[in-house]
């Protein structure tokens, strides 16, 4: 235990000196505005840290390390608004390392775990992908749109409905057909459409469905930490904003409405905060059942905490807190885009509901 | 999360809890029903042979010595099970201050009496004119000879009436530069001494919980104050203090949480989706409550004292129990406020007691300035 929280302040020291170094605003603003829309040097930089690599097989290029470790570093990626796909990546790289066959592993994670490939998982709940068997491996049939890290991707981890039940295609990313664009938190994504593609047998993956619900709820409990990052820096800033700005004489921080506003905003961070890290854990040690409850629950708080936050960290910067050339909006739009993505309120209201076996809709 | 030890701990005084407090009194509880004050008594000495009756207090008191982790445990492992709760003006707020600034005498006098539930204390803190702003507060007490000649009015004494001890704020300084500067501590015994008068204030609920309490030429005597005379304003936030750490209120949320499933199953509101929401809604903030009071007590095993973590805590928890109780009248519907005997019927009322929870204690608004003026908010000007 001891060991592992001195190896996490290691990483926490590092990453946050890396953040420090790439990942000021204004860097920022001109990663997004670059041609490759985000950090090449801040990418190449967490290679450099070995960020991709972590939790791997060591056999694969990996280092030891656990989920809570990505999340630490996903947390501290959100408060920075870093725009590269680090969540999917590291989502795709465990899946293929979890449910991928022993060739699959040998040939793609090294040069993930080098941050030179980047494997996503390509996956929507229309389920509008078909896998049909055929003499020579598998037709696929679809489309899956908004897929995070899609526009940037190597390589998709598909999934298609066959008649055996759910599978998982290891897809090139040149052998698709891709509509990549940027989301309102200058986020990248793309809409990816298969027209009748042939891959051989053995790029379908060993787990299905299985280990699908095991990536979604990893890249959902992934997601929370990076929003109670961003949570974090949001709150900061309103501070620092309230404390300094003067209005009728005296610091907005002075009036008592105002500060009632940010302590309801520092309760909302410290309840995401401590749910999320339970997600994380019921995602490693945890039954299926525990996790995509506790997963449910940290969605549906931290989505709550998340808008509350991103609202009112706008309405105490007044206008400026509309402006592209200051945080506040973009925090808002970070957190905002969170709330919608990896399955909204009511869905994961509904999940966490149907699990509980005390209200479940099935008789007695 | 709890270690496999804590765990065992607290199936050790789940078991206590079920072998020596009544069923019957249990399910009064739970109902939120009045218990008697022989059912209270009981418990109190059923808990104190076990030398559970204040086991957060130190062992050279006749505490168990336990730290905050243990002292959660134990605590939210007797609201959930239904436990009356003891009261928290002697062994929670009281017996704390005294071992911090009382004389040997006063702990030798009072410490074991609060432990054996001989004496029960009440708080004579609130006035008319002083509740949220209690260092406002008016009730005079003058030292004439080897006296204090006490004045005045309390209100909002919780417990006077089955009280025979009070522990008092009053004015001993009126001329002190600022409020908070000219208040002391004293302790009043209430039925030994002339000139107090209690006076019932009925709620709505029929119940007499609390009291106005008049003070007409009441000696106390000098050796009855606690620690240095004007000081009591720095005693009571060690007071205060201790109260807040004893309402995270997790037990008895996760014991009403239970019973609003069970009635809305019965009434199949369960498989109404938006009722049904609202009971995962409550379920996923009580599971927040919890995760962020485990992630307290971690830091409490490494040695950190809870900051502004524990009024958020009473803030979330109160604001969660009344959650629930609005739940489970909305579940059993009008019928919950039909006064006759059942479960349902006790509804209504757990409802109305329940408002009381974000009032008391330090009200909800005024645990956002405490939280505030510790994060430095309008500390610039």
């Amino acid at each position: 235990m001891t060991e592992a929280n001195d190896t996490r302040e290691l990483l926490r020291d590092s990453l946050s000196t890396l953040l420090a170094r790439h990942y000021s605003f204004d860097q920022r603003r001109a990663a997004y505005g670059s041609p490759a829309q985000e950090s090449q040097t801040a990418w190449a930089a967490y290679a450099e840290l070995g960020l991709f690599a972590l939790t791997l097989p060591e056999e694969h290029g990996g280092i030891p390390g656990s989920l809570a470790d990505i999340a630490l570093v996903a947390e501290m990626m959100g408060g920075a608004m870093t725009l590269e796909p680090y969540i999917a990546t590291m989502v795709g790289a465990r899946l293929i390392a979890t449910a991928g066959t022993q060739v699959q592993k040998l040939e793609h994670l090294p040069a993930i775990a080098t941050g030179d490939c980047r494997a996503v998982l390509a996956h929507d709940e229309t389920q509008q992908m078909r896998a049909e068997r055929t003499s020579a491996g598998w037709q696929l049939k679809g489309r899956h749109s908004m897929i995070a890290g899609g526009d940037t991707a190597d390589l998709f981890i598909t999934s298609a409905q066959t008649d055996e039940g759910t599978a998982l295609f290891l897809t090139p990313a040149h052998a698709v057909e891709r509509e990549p664009y940027r989301c309102f938190d200058w986020r990248g994504a793309a809409d990816i459409t298969l027209n009748d593609l042939l891959l051989p047998e053995d790029a379908r993956l060993q787990g299905g469905a299985d280990a699908l619900a095991q990536a979604r709820d990893e890249a959902t409990a992934l997601a929370c930490a990076d929003a109670v990052g961003a949570m974090r820096a949001a709150n900061q800033l309103t501070r620092d904003h309230t404390q300094t700005r003067r209005q009728f004489g005296k610091s907005l921080d002075s009036f008592q409405i105002l500060q009632h506003r940010i302590v309801d905003m520092l309760i909302a961070q410290e309840l995401a905060g401590p749910i999320t890290q339970a997600a994380i854990l019921a995602c490693e040690s945890g039954t299926p059942q525990e996790r995509s409850r506790a997963v449910s629950a940290a969605k549906v708080k931290a989505g709550d905490s998340a808008r509350y936050i991103g609202e009112q960290c706008v309405q105490l910067h007044g206008g400026m807190g509309l402006v592209q050339d200051y945080p506040a909006s973009h925090l808002f739009a970070r957190l905002g885009l969170f709330e919608l993505s990896n399955g909204d309120r009511d869905v994961h209201l509904e999940r966490y509901a149907a699990l509980d076996p005390a209200i479940s809709a099935a008789p007695d | 999360m709890l270690t496999a030890s804590e765990r065992a701990f607290a199936d050790e005084v789940r078991e206590f809890v079920r072998t020596h407090c009544p069923a019957d009194v249990r399910a009064k509880v739970m109902d939120a029903m009045s218990i008697t004050s022989a059912e209270r008594s009981a418990w109190h000495r059923a808990l104190h042979a076990r030398g559970w009756a204040a086991p957060h207090w130190p062992v050279e008191y006749g505490g168990a010595g336990w730290g905050l982790v243990q002292n959660y445990i134990f605590a939210e492992t007797l609201a959930e099970e239904g436990a009356p709760d003891l009261g928290s003006f002697g062994l929670k707020m009281l017996g704390p201050t005294l071992m911090a600034h009382g004389t040997q005498a006063q702990k030798d006098q009072y410490l074991p009496r609060i432990l054996s539930g001989e004496d029960i204390w009440c708080q004579g803190f609130s006035e008319p004119g002083a509740g949220s702003d209690l260092a406002s507060l008016k009730t005079r007490a003058e030292l004439v000879g080897n006296q204090w000649i006490v004045n005045g009015q309390k209100m909002w004494t919780t417990m006077a009436h089955e009280a025979n001890m009070m522990f008092a704020l009053v004015r001993t300084d009126p001329q002190a530069p600022k409020p908070q500067m000219g208040i002391s501590l004293l302790l009043i015994d209430l039925r030994e001494t002339p000139g107090i008068t209690i006076q019932p204030i009925l709620l709505l609920n029929g119940e007499r919980a609390t009291n106005e309490v008049f003070f007409d030429d009441v000696r106390v005597p000098a050796a009855n104050i606690v620690g240095e005379p004007h000081k009591g304003w720095t005693y009571s936030r060690t007071v205060l203090g201790n109260e807040r750490l004893s309402i995270a209120r997790i037990g008895l949320n996760r014991r009403q949480l239970a019973k609003l499933k069970r009635i809305a199953r019965d009434a199949g509101l369960h498989t109404v989706p938006t009722f049904r929401a609202k009971i995962a809604e409550a379920d996923i903030e009580l599971a927040s409550l919890e995760a962020m009071a485990m992630a307290m007590l971690a830091l409490a095993r490494e040695g950190h004292a809870p900051g502004i973590e524990a009024n958020m805590l009473k803030i979330k928890g109160s604001e969660l129990q009344q959650r629930l109780t609005r739940l489970l009248i909305e579940a059993a519907g009008p019928q919950s406020a039909a006064l006759r005997s059942g479960t349902i019927g006790r509804l209504y009322k757990s409802h109305f007691d329940t408002r009381v929870v974000s009032i008391y204690g330090g009200s909800n608004e005024i645990q956002r300035n405490i939280i505030a003026k510790t994060l430095g908010l309008g500390a610039s000007r």
